[in-house]
Parts: C-alpha cells; structure tokens; sequence
C-alpha cells in the first residue's frame, strides 16, 4: 500500500514538474521572442538622455549637409542642362544660318521676279539695223553679270528658272554658236530666263534702273518684264539642290570668319 | 530527475515558438517577472524533489501564486509609483541561487556516494 502511495506520488512529482517545465519554457519563449521585436526603451538617465541627444544631433547635421550636398548637385545637374539645351539651340540656330547663306534653304519673302524674253520684233528690227544676228544673245557672261548687279542691289537669294544661285552655282553655255543653250547647277535652261530674286524690293528696282539692265537688254533683243512681291511671303525660292562635297579642302583655322 | 522539467522546458520552448505568441509591450514587464517566480518554483521543486520532501499541491500551487502575485506585485508597484516588481525580482533571485547552490551540493554529494560504492 505504502509503495503504491509512494509510486503515485513520485508520478505525480514527475508530471508536475513537467507540466511546470512546459509552462516555464513557454513563458520564457513568449518574454524572449516578445523582447526581440520591441523597440528598445528610451533611457531616462539625464545624462543618457543629453548625450543621445547630441549624438542625434549630430547625425541630423551630417544629414541636413548630405540633403544640402545633393540639392546642389541636383541644381547643378539642372543648371547643366539648361545649358546644354541653350547651346543646343544656339547652334541650330548657327547651323540654321549658315545653310541660308550656303543657299541650302528655300527662301521666302518679299521681292521681285525678272522674265527675260526675246523679243521677235526687237530681233528683226535690229538685224534690219544691221546688227550680227549672232551678237544677239543672252550669253553666261551677261547672266552673271545680271546675277552680280541684282547681289549687288541688296539681293538675299536668286533662283533662275527655279536654280538656285549659291557660290557653287555653275553658269555656263553648252551646245554650237548657233544653237546655244545654258547650263545653270548643271541643269539646262533655256530662255526665257525667270530670276526670282528675295530682298528690299525698292533696292532692287532702284538696282535694275541703276545698272541699265533694261537697256542692256534690249540691245541684245530682249524683253525684260519685272513683277513685285510686297508681302512677306510672296516669293519663294527653292534651296541649292545639287551636293556639295570638300574633299580636297580642309578649314584652316586661322582663317575661320568672327 | 533533473531531466524531467529540462524536457518540459524544451517541449514548452517548442511550442512557444511554435505557436508565436506574442504580448503587447505594457504586460511584457509583468511576464518577465512571473517568469523569474516560476524559474524559482522549478528549482524550488527539483531541491523539493531531490531532498525527497516534494509534494505536488504545494509545487502547483506556488508556481501559479507565486507567478501570479509576482505580476500583480508589480501591476500594483507601477500603479503607486513604486518599484515594487524589484521586491520579487529580490526575493525570487536570492531564493534562486539558494535553491541553485544546494541543488549543486546535493548532486555533487550524490556523486560521490556513487563513487564510493
């Protein structure tokens, strides 16, 4: 009986302290895993307190300068940006320039078209007269010598017969004496001669009076019918067409136009 | 008869991280205090058990009490404005290492009963 009260109560020790070690362990875990995600407790000591404080500090100054550090870098990014938008542009507007005088663009604007035809009449009278029937023709010379006239009467471009005349422009006759044509750019025109010509419309009218283009012209059996553009877009020229291409010149520095 | 609670302990460690339970901040001062006074009834009870006076009822009963009143002792404290968890924080502690020494000294003198038979 006594070992049977014993044995029970020996179970009984062991089960409860089972049972406690359980509970033990479950409450140590629930502390320790609880206590790991807690954030940590703020100190009341003072003197703790001061020196977090100025550690705080501190490190909030060296962020304040980081955010200073890359607002300027920031800026500074922007800046260059800005710049380099501005230079972009600018040089477009350079290039954009350069192609106008290069005659690389069409061109509109106010000005005056010349149509220069030969005249039957004039012709016959003038043969009558006694004129060389072969002097009486509108040669390459008396077309660039017209093309000179009209530059030099304030004239921003100049098309004949839809060619455009750039510092590459080509005038020149091909064929026999007697039946002579031109090439201008390397294309062949025939007369009638059209000049489109842009600039001041009173300069140039007051150039054709001024260089006696009309009665220069006559003598040679043409007609001259000038036509003015006032407004702003009234005329349009077409750009250079024809390639240019540098192969054997190079850009001397020294030389380069301010 | 050590290895017993050390099991426990082990299973009831399993299953606290097992079941992930978790207690808001404010009741977590509370626990770590009935923490210390069950780690005292445990040792309490394996000194109990090796000096063969354990009785359960007193084991269970001042496991739970001692827990229970260790929590509320420092409910109360925190309610007045005193430290009165640090009452039981002393008062398990010293009993703890107590129980702790003379656990020690009865392995040891068990040691060496066996050595000399």
């Amino acid at each position: 009986m006594g070992i049977t009260v014993k044995l029970r109560e020996n179970q009984k020790m062991k089960l409860s302290l089972f049972t406690v070690g359980i509970l033990v362990g479950l409450m140590v875990t629930i502390q320790y895993t609880g206590s790991k995600n807690r954030p940590v407790p703020v100190s009341t000591d003072k003197l703790e307190l001061n020196t977090e404080l100025a550690a705080q500090l501190d490190q909030s100054q060296l962020l304040y300068k980081k955010v200073d550090d890359l607002e300027s870098q920031i800026t500074q990014l922007k800046l260059s940006q800005g710049n380099a938008s501005e230079l972009r542009s600018e040089l477009q507007n350079e290039l954009d320039q350069v192609k106008r005088e290069a005659a690389l663009t069409s061109l509109s604007g106010p000005g005056i078209t010349m149509k220069l035809t030969l005249s039957k009449s004039l012709y016959n009278n003038l043969v009558v007269l006694g004129v060389d029937p072969h002097s009486l023709v509108l040669n390459e010379d008396q077309l660039r010598e017209i093309v000179s006239d009209l530059f030099a009467s304030g004239a921003q471009g100049i098309a004949i017969n839809g060619h455009r005349i750039s510092s590459y422009s080509t005038i020149r006759p091909i064929g026999s004496q007697d039946n002579q044509e031109m090439q201008i750019n390397g294309r062949p025109v025939t007369e009638p001669y059209t000049f489109q010509v842009i600039g001041d419309v009173n300069k140039l009218n007051a150039g054709i009076l001024s260089y006696q283009l009309e009665d220069n012209l006559h003598k040679i059996a043409y007609e001259m019918t000038v036509d003015t553009f006032d407004s702003e877009t009234g005329l349009t020229i077409p750009a250079y067409q024809e390639g240019i291409e540098i192969k054997y010149a190079h850009v001397d520095a020294q030389g380069v136009a301010k | 008869m050590i290895l017993i609670p050390i099991v426990g302990l082990l299973i009831g460690v399993g299953i606290g991280l097992f079941v992930n339970v978790q207690v808001p901040v404010e009741y977590s001062s509370y626990l770590s205090i009935g923490v210390l006074a069950a780690l005292d009834t445990v040792f309490g009870g394996i000194r109990a058990a090796m000096e063969g006076h354990f009785e359960s009822k007193v084991f269970l009963s001042g496991f739970f009490f001692n827990t229970l009143v260790a929590a509320f002792l420092a409910y109360i404290g925190e309610q007045l404005g005193v430290s009165l968890y640090l009452a039981a924080v002393f008062a398990f502690g010293v009993r703890l290492f107590q129980n702790i020494a003379i656990i020690r000294r009865l392995v040891m003198s068990r040691t060496k009963k066996v050595e000399h038979e």
